[in-house]
Formats: C-alpha cells, structure tokens, sequence
C-alpha cells in the first residue's frame, strides 16, 4: 500500500492551472469539482486508481501510518512529524490571501469535514445569535487550519470561539485526557493540558502555558498529550 | 444595596451561546470555565468587561429547576438578549469551588440587573 500512496502524491505535482481551477470551483460552492479534477488525472495514470478517492487529511494519515513499517533501514522515524506534501504547500500559501469562509472551503477541501461544518456552524450562529459578541478572528483561524493541515495526524478536535474572537480547538479524550489550544492572530497560542499523572492524589497532571503555533505540538507531544490526539 | 454573598447551597446559571459550547468526548454539551470570566473586550470596542452577569436561581421559589430556567429565559428574552435552543444554561455546581480553579474566585464580580434584584459577590 504504501508504494502505491507514494506514487499518488509524487503524482499531486499537477500544476497550479488545474489546481486553482478546482480550488476556485471549490470555493465557488461547487464541491465536487475537486473530485471531478482526481478522477480526470485518475483516467491519464492509471497506477493511482486505488487511491483517487482519499481525501488529502486522509492520505496524509496513511502515509504516516506506513512509514514505519515500510522503511528498508528499520530506522524509527517520527509519525507525527509533517511531511512535506505538496498540497500542504499550495492550501498554506491560498491561506494567506482569502476570507472566512474561503478558510473554510480550504478546510473541507482538505478533508476537515467535521471542522468546516462546525465553523460553518460558527459563523450562522454568530451572524444570527450572537450578533453581540466578539466577531470570529480570520487570522486566529488561519492560524488554527495552519497548524490542522501541518499536523494531519491529529484527529479533528471540538471548537469554541473564545471571547476575543480566537479558535480554541479542544481535544478531550477523557476526564483526565484533555488538551486545547487557544489560537491567537499573531500566532501565539495559549494551551491547556490534562494528563493523568497516577502519583497525584486526583490522578491528574494540568499544564498551562503559553507558546506558539508552530511550537505548540512539540509542547503537547513532550506532555504526552499526543497519545490521544492522534487518529 | 450592600451585596450579599449567596448561600453555598444556592445556584446561578449563565446563558451561553451556542459557538461556546462544543460536545464532549462522553457525548454532553459543555462550555469551559473562562465563560464565568469577565470578557477581555465587552461590548466588542468597550474595553474589559466590568462584572461577570449571572443569574439566581433561587430567587424563583417553589418551582423546579427547570422552571427557574424557563423564568430566566423569559427574563433574558426582556433583556433583549437572544435566547436560542442551540445555546443553553450553565448551572454553577460545586464542581465549580475547586481550589485548583482560583481564577474563578478573582475573576468574579457582582451582577446587577433590574428584573432579578441581586448583587452579590460569588464565593
């Protein structure tokens, strides 16, 4: 398997005419349009059949599953490291240039379909509910589909907007199995962990801290957090 | 009107919409506790809020839990507040007390409102 999903995304370098016309349909509403793209390249090479029909979030995954058990050398590698896939690249950099519920198309596109219903919830419930509060931040959730598209191993979390407009994704596994990461428009973030600790009297080890986007993972995963943040 | 502190036996509840809520991993809706915080930037542009609003149950007596609910909803709706069934009631229980929540203590102040006459400082 992992051959054949390595062939599929050394087979994504497909050039960026075809791939920002799927991207506009996508987010023009026209959400089949990207499948439509992947079943058309699917016809001109043959060998990526199996796995036209993995949504990028997925095959990600995939690929960090396989890597271990694959590699001629035995070495460990690390499975929650991001890698490099060219989809990544190209959905970080429209990031920079769209509005929200652009964001929101590039996170269904992505695969984050649990993620963008619910921030589609958000923004309904916000234009129609809670006119008075705090607007949903577009850089805090640039930041957040940022680090979702980096980390990809991660399963979807629960999302609240804070008080300030900010996304706090939340994964929350058990009482005592709780990380949320708050994520701010310059790109800090501030974080909360629960993890059990059987030494403690209630059995429940909590950090808070402050760091940044781009460190946080490290943070969650040196806290063991990890273990239930993964698929 | 001095404030009085509440009796520990008693409770208060906080309307909370729905984009705070978020389902939990044993299938309940919950909110966190930064939702009985005063808001950094309350109305949004107006600065720090001053006081976190809450509501007194008991001030409706002889009725059930969920018919003090329902007076609060009412009293909310006079408000001008949008009460919608995708958000819901936060009831202050004991868990709330903890030591290891001192923020919660801090951070709250009185709540002042003209159809439930109550001041109080929490805890």
């Amino acid at each position: 398997m992992y051959n054949t999903v390595k062939k599929e995304i050394e087979a994504t370098n497909y050039d960026h005419i075809h791939a920002d016309y799927w991207l506009r349909r996508e987010c023009s509403g026209k959400v089949s349009a990207f499948e439509r793209f992947r079943a058309e390249r699917s016809e001109d090479e043959p060998s990526q059949i199996l796995t036209s029909g993995i949504r990028p979030a997925t095959k990600g995954v995939i690929i960090k599953l396989c890597i271990p058990q694959e590699t001629s050398e035995g070495k460990e590698q690390d499975t929650l490291a991001p890698k490099p896939l060219i989809e990544v690249d190209f959905l970080l950099g429209f990031l920079e240039k769209i509005e929200i519920k652009e964001v929101i198309a590039i996170a269904r596109l992505a695969g984050f379909e649990n993620t963008a219903n619910r921030l589609g919830e958000i923004l309904s419930f916000q234009e129609e509910l809670e006119p008075d509060e705090q607007p949903l931040s577009l850089s805090s959730l640039k930041q957040f589909l940022r680090f979702l598209i980096k980390h990809r191993g991660l399963w979807e979390p629960s999302i609240v907007v804070t008080d300030r407009g900010n996304v706090k994704a939340i994964w929350e596994y058990s009482e005592k199995q709780i990380f949320w990461i708050e994520f701010y428009p310059s790109g800090d973030v501030r974080y909360l962990a629960f993890v059990p600790n059987e030494r403690r009297s209630d059995g429940i080890e909590r950090t808070a801290s402050w760091s940044t986007a781009s460190d946080v993972f490290d943070r969650a995963k040196s806290l063991g957090a990890t273990a239930w943040m993964v698929l | 009107v001095t404030p009085q502190p509440l009796p520990d036996e008693h409770h208060i509840a906080r309307y909370v919409g729905a984009s705070k809520i978020y389902p939990s991993f044993d299938g309940k809706r919950r909110v966190d506790s930064e939702r009985f915080l005063p808001r950094a930037d309350y109305p949004p542009g107006a600065g720090p809020e001053e006081f976190v609003s809450v509501d007194w149950l008991e001030h409706f007596q002889g009725i059930s839990r969920r018919q003090q609910l329902d007076q609060i909803h009412a009293a909310l709706q006079r408000r001008g507040i949008t009460v919608s069934r995708k958000g819901g009631f936060v009831v202050v229980t004991e868990i709330m007390r903890q030591p290891w929540l001192p923020q919660l203590k801090n951070g709250f102040g009185t709540a002042v409102r003209e159809d439930i006459p109550k001041k109080f400082p929490f805890l």
